[in-house]
Order: C-alpha cells, then sequence, then structure tokens
C-alpha cells in the first residue's frame, strides 16, 4: 500500500493537485482566537488531457469550492496545483492571466450566469475579445458563430438576450462561452441540476460529444451519483472536505470500496421498480468547523471502530496495487476483491452488505 | 367494493390571463383519484401542470390571474371547488396538509422552528403553550431529529436544506391531515437526501393511514414509494399506472423519453472511445398561447403519425383498463 500523491500510470497529467487545503478563519466572537473552516483538507488528485473525474459529495463537502480552487478563483492556503506543468499555486493574477485561456468553468445556475443585458453574440465573444484570440472582428465574429452552432443553436439566437431562452439553451450558451476560447481544461459545477430530466441528456450528450472533438479535460462536479458515473472516465468521492474514494468509474461504481461510496450509491432508486425499501443514508454530515479527530465518516458509518477510526484519519490508499483504485478507510468492503469483478450491472443490496 | 377514493380531480381546467388579454390554458382535463391511504406520484417537468394541479386542490391559485374553467376537485365526498374560503381555511393544513418545494423560504426567518411548529399546531387545536410544546417536540422526533431539544430553539438559517425540508413536514403533521400534497419536497435537495425525505414521507403516511400526493419531476424516486403513477404533459394526464409497470414498460412516447433520458447505471466511458448518445427528447413544450390541433407531444414525438397532427388522441384504456394512456398507438391495443 502506498499513500504517496496519485499519479497517472503513463504520460504527464494535465491537471495534478497535492494535498490542497482551503481553510477559512472564523471568528465566534471578538476576544477568542479563530477557528478555522476547512472547506477541502488535503486533497490530492490528477486529470489527464481529455478526461473527465468525476467529483461526487453532498452539499457542504467541499467540492465546489475545491472546483474552484483549481482555477485560482478561490486562494488555495496549502499544497500545490499544477497545470500543464507549471506550479500556479501562488502566481499573481497578472502572472496567471495567460493561463485563464485554457481554464473555464461552467455553473450551476443558467439563470444567474449569464449577463442579462448581454447578447449571446457579446456573451460568447467576450472571452475571445479580452484575451485577444481573434486578429480581425471578421475572424471572432465567425468563430462566435461557429460556436454557437457547435451548442446546437440556430443563428438566430446570436442577437438575442438570455431570458429568451429556457434552462437548457441557457446553460448551452454558457458551454459555448467556456469553449469558445478553446480551453484544455473546464470545470463542469452542477451543470445539470437545475434542469429537467429530458434536458439534461441533452446537455450530458452534448458536453460528452464536445470533449471528443476538442479533447477538453473536464472536472465534472454533481451530488447527482446516476450523472457523475455516467459522464466520468474516474471519480473521486468527497465527504467533509477530503476524498475518501477515487478511481476508475467502473471500479468506484461496482466496487464501492468505501462504506461512504456504498450508501451513496445505496441512496439511488432502484432500477426495477421493486417497491421494497432501499438503503437510506441516515443522518447529516457533521459541520466542517470542528471536523472529528480520525475518519471525517465515522459518525455516520457502521463500521467505525472505536479506538481506531476516531483517533487516526486513514489515508487514501490504493487496496491492489497498479489498480488506482483508491480508499480511505481502515475497514472497506474489501471481501469483494476476492470475488471476481461482476460484468453486467450490479444489484443494489435491501440490506447492508458484507457485514458477515 | 371498494371504498370511494379520498380525493378525486374530475377533468379540472384551469387557465391564466396574460398581459395580452387573452388566455393560455395550464391544465386541460385532468382526472385522477388519490385513494384512502395510498400514495400518488404526480410526475411531469417544469411547465407540464403539476404545480398548478397543487395549487388547485388547496385553492391557492393566484388571483385573479388564474381561473378554474371546469371540473371538481372532490375529497371525502365534498367539491372543494364549491367551498367558501372560511370552510377551505379549516382543510388547508388541517384535511389537507402540505409540503412544498423551497424549504428556506416556506419557513420564516424571525421565529425558531420550534416556535413555527407550535404556531401550527395551536392553530388547528387549542392547546396551552407547554402541552403544545411537548407536541412540537414530539413532531421533531417524529421526522428524524433524534434529540429534538437540540433543534428546538434553532432558526431556519441554522438548518441544512434536509433539515429545514423535515421541520416543514413536521409543521405539516401537527395536526395529522387525511392528504398530504408534497410539491416538489427534494427538488432542492442532495441525491442522498431525496432518498431520506421520500422514505420518510413514506413511513409518516403509512403509520397515519394518511393518503399522499408528491408531485414531482423525478419519476425513478417518486416510484420507489408510490402506488401509482400519473404522467402530465402539457396540462393533460397521458399516462396511468404503477411504478412498476411504468418504469419497466411505459406506454407513451413521453413516459418512455422520461424513463430512458435517466443515466443509466453501468455505462461507462473509456477513453478514446466514442460511445452511443443518450436517447434525448428534442424540442420544448409547445407554446400554450397557440393551441394546434392534434396531438401535444406530436412536434417531439419520435413516432408521430399524420393522424397526431390533426386529431387530439383521446385516453385510451391498457392493462386491461386498469390503466390508460393517450396515444393512438395504443389505442388498438386496449
Amino acid at each position: 500500500m502506498s499513500g504517496g500523491p496519485d499519479k497517472p500510470r503513463s504520460g504527464k497529467p494535465l491537471l495534478q493537485v497535492e494535498k490542497l487545503s482551503v481553510l477559512y478563519p472564523v471568528r465566534q466572537g471578538f476576544f477568542r482566537a479563530p477557528k478555522f473552516l476547512h472547506a477541502v483538507d488535503g486533497v490530492s488528485f490528477y486529470i489527464r488531457p481529455g478526461e473527465t473525474l468525476g467529483l461526487v459529495g453532498e452539499s457542504g463537502c467541499g467540492k465546489s469550492t475545491l472546483g474552484r480552487t483549481v482555477l485560482r478563483l478561490v486562494e488555495p492556503t496549502l499544497g500545490r496545483i499544477v497545470f500543464d506543468g507549471q506550479d500556479i499555486t501562488r502566481l499573481s493574477e497578472r502572472a496567471i492571466r495567460p493561463l485563464r485561456r485554457r481554464m473555464q468553468i461552467v455553473f450551476q445556475d443558467p439563470y444567474s450566469s449569464l449577463n442579462p443585458r448581454m447578447t449571446v453574440r457579446e456573451i460568447v465573444g467576450e472571452g475571445i475579445a479580452a484575451l485577444r484570440l481573434a486578429k480581425t472582428s471578421r475572424e471572432a465574429s465567425e468563430t462566435v458563430e461557429e460556436m454557437v452552432a457547435k451548442v446546437g443553436l440556430g443563428p438566430e439566437a446570436l442577437d438575442r438576450y438570455p431570458n429568451e431562452f429556457s434552462g437548457g439553451q441557457r446553460q448551452r450558451i454558457a458551454i459555448a462561452r467556456a469553449l469558445a476560447v478553446r480551453p484544455d481544461f473546464v470545470v463542469c459545477d452542477e451543470p445539470t441540476s437545475a434542469l429537467d430530466v429530458s434536458v439534461q441528456a441533452q446537455i450530458l450528450n452534448l458536453l460528452e460529444r464536445l470533449q471528443d472533438e476538442l479533447s477538453v479535460s473536464y472536472l465534472f462536479i454533481s451530488h447527482d451519483l446516476r450523472v457523475v458515473g455516467y459522464m466520468s472516465h474516474r471519480i473521486a468521492v468527497m465527504y467533509l472536505g477530503r476524498i475518501v474514494e477515487m478511481g476508475p468509474a467502473r471500479e468506484v461504481a461496482e466496487r464501492r470500496l468505501h462504506p461512504y461510496t456504498r450508501a451513496l450509491f445505496g441512496a439511488l432508486p432502484r432500477e426495477d421498480g421493486d417497491p421494497r425499501p432501499r438503503r437510506v443514508l441516515w443522518g447529516e454530515p457533521p459541520g466542517p468547523l470542528e471536523p472529528p479527530r480520525g475518519c471525517v465518516f465515522q459518525s455516520r458509518c457502521q463500521k467505525a471502530e472505536k479506538g481506531r477510526c476516531d483517533v487516526e484519519a486513514p489515508d487514501l490508499t490504493e487496496i491492489v496495487p497498479g489498480s488506482h483504485h483508491r480508499v480511505a478507510c481502515f475497514h472497506p468492503e474489501a471481501s469483494e476483491l476476492l470475488a471476481p469483478r461482476p460484468s453486467a450491472r450490479p444489484s443494489i443490496p435491501a440490506s447492508p452488505p458484507s457485514e458477515g | 367494493m371498494t371504498s370511494p377514493p379520498l380525493l378525486s380531480v374530475r377533468d379540472l381546467a384551469v387557465s391564466f390571463a396574460t398581459a395580452e388579454g387573452t388566455s393560455v390554458k395550464a391544465l386541460d382535463g385532468v382526472s385522477f383519484d388519490v385513494p384512502q391511504g395510498k400514495t400518488v406520484g404526480l410526475v411531469g417537468e417544469s411547465g407540464c401542470g403539476k404545480t398548478v394541479t397543487a395549487l388547485s386542490i388547496l385553492r391557492l391559485l393566484p388571483t385573479p390571474s388564474a381561473r378554474i374553467d371546469r371540473g371538481a376537485i372532490v375529497f371525502q365526498g365534498e367539491d372543494l371547488l364549491t367551498l367558501p374560503e372560511r370552510a377551505m381555511r379549516q382543510v388547508r393544513g388541517g384535511k389537507i396538509g402540505m409540503v412544498f418545494q423551497e424549504p428556506l423560504t416556506a419557513l420564516t426567518p424571525v421565529y425558531s422552528v420550534g416556535a413555527q411548529i407550535m404556531e401550527a399546531i395551536r392553530l388547528h387545536e387549542r392547546m396551552s403553550r407547554k402541552e403544545a410544546r411537548a407536541r412540537a417536540l414530539a413532531l421533531l422526533h417524529r421526522v428524524g431529529f433524534p434529540r429534538p431539544d437540540e433543534r428546538f430553539d434553532s432558526y431556519p438559517h441554522e438548518l441544512s436544506g434536509g433539515m429545514r425540508q423535515r421541520v416543514l413536514l413536521a409543521m405539516a403533521l401537527a395536526a395529522p391531515p387525511r392528504l398530504l400534497v408534497a410539491d416538489e419536497p427534494t427538488s432542492a435537495l442532495d441525491m442522498a437526501l431525496r432518498a431520506q425525505i421520500m422514505a420518510l414521507l413514506a413511513d409518516q403516511a403509512r403509520e397515519l393511514g394518511m393518503s399522499l400526493l408528491v408531485i414531482t419531476h423525478d419519476l425513478p424516486f417518486v416510484a420507489e414509494i408510490a402506488h401509482e403513477l400519473v404522467v402530465l404533459y402539457a396540462g393533460k394526464v397521458v399516462e396511468t399506472g404503477p411504478p412498476s409497470r411504468v418504469l419497466a414498460s411505459p406506454r407513451h412516447p413521453y413516459t418512455q423519453a422520461l424513463v430512458r433520458s435517466v443515466p443509466p447505471a453501468g455505462s461507462f466511458r473509456t477513453r478514446g472511445e466514442k460511445r452511443k448518445a443518450l436517447p434525448t427528447l428534442e424540442g420544448s413544450l409547445p407554446d400554450p398561447r397557440r393551441s394546434p390541433g392534434g396531438c401535444a407531444f406530436a412536434p417531439r414525438c419520435p413516432e408521430v403519425m399524420d393522424r397526431c397532427r390533426e386529431e387530439a388522441p383521446p385516453l385510451f384504456e391498457a392493462e386491461g383498463g386498469r390503466d390508460v394512456v393517450r396515444c393512438f398507438l395504443q389505442g388498438g391495443a386496449a
């Protein structure tokens, strides 16, 4: 087992994050020393070119903060962010500017993330103009028109305002804006959570198609495990500021080594319409202001061991060497590791699994 | 014979006045039943009319813009639409409870959650503050706060979304209703909490012998607790049936699209490999200001026929008369 930094098997990662922490001082009284809110707590991961890393967790687990920190929209407190070989952790705003083109973001709410006073043409073209990516204004407008067509909107959309569009269409505009500057990396922060299911499918298809065409990398953030499982090459499961499990999407979804991962999958609706009640994750995570000593998940974990889980925090370690499947747990649901991996879709157990 | 349903919505039609002086139809002849002690899931996407249905049942439609054109909402043998407002106030929050989507805006920020639950209790039953406090604590415990006294004096902003939704449920249960109407109770919540709140609703309905009308766009989640699903599209019922059948073999092309656009488990991406796109529904809801003849779903339907554009399909019986479906393709299959 190794607790060292997670690195890809081959090739250079586009983004490498090492032991990244974001702490906020919180004063609870004028004369009291500030406490620290651990929004992100010692997180390491990498993303390869053209790859999607899915980041899943409950609200408040720090996934959005993490997404913004790797773009340097939120200042990291500790750790390192390396983008395409360059350490950007402490770069000044001026020094990071050339990299801004290469790193973009799509937000959750397509209603508040688009300027209502700008036309689609202006919104999508803003980045191209600000970063002087086009030699002539003709070239700029051609790029805008091409991008708008790529996201599936007609040319008549160009001179209209955001309020004339539905939520799904607005999200297409936001995606066109992000991709117009030809980034290498896009943070998708809950891009479909505000949309209807049938519209969600359109946007997921669009993001996947554009990734295939432009070979952009995504950090895909969502609380919806169905969406993350479907969209990602690899998945990271986050809880209370930490990554508790990470690995290839199929491995994580089928093995579910961490009890929290197992609970998250257990909370999904069963696909066969079976009316029996399924496993529900009860309770809520503790507040990030005073994270527990030891494992972050212990207060909701059925396997928590006194004297161990409440004393020592487990490292994110690779259980089977070379599998790139890592888990931070002293009692991973490892019994399945001995059994051959099921090739078909797994059924969700009705009762807590593998306690025996 | 079976007992009459607790709630029966019959041929309900609601329209809204527009700024231009015309009116648009929000509901166009919606009928469904909520049987005693059963859970019905009313499913559809934004703009289908599901919230208008909930507001009609509670008689909370905005006036004067909304108008009920025809129909009846029969609750315990009485048409709610003919009830005077005074009597309706006794029904609302009394025999019919409600839980809404936005758990933050539905609670007032200036009172503690305990005080708000006590107010709900004392609105429907005369009792001392001490008794009301004891009842409020019991309700908090019931909705999943293991140590209710620690939460009693909390203010809404101190609670998470899931906790607030549970507080709202406690208020709705203050005077145990016969029918609980939950409008998108989980849409603002995380996946993990959705399961928690749906399970809680189902448990409470079972324990209190309550009927439940859950209005949602999340078909897979409501399918887990509902006895019956009613699918709405553009103000009309397009399909009804038990969740197991609707999920496994949806009959209406719209229901089929709804079921299939949920990303399937067990489909994973491999680097450098393209895969088949998710089936999607192209286009959007028809503009309610223009109502062309024919089926409202025809412009988006993958299986549209000439007939569908000219003639509006009625509801056909399916599954030997147990279910209904509004599609010509099912017309001969009944």
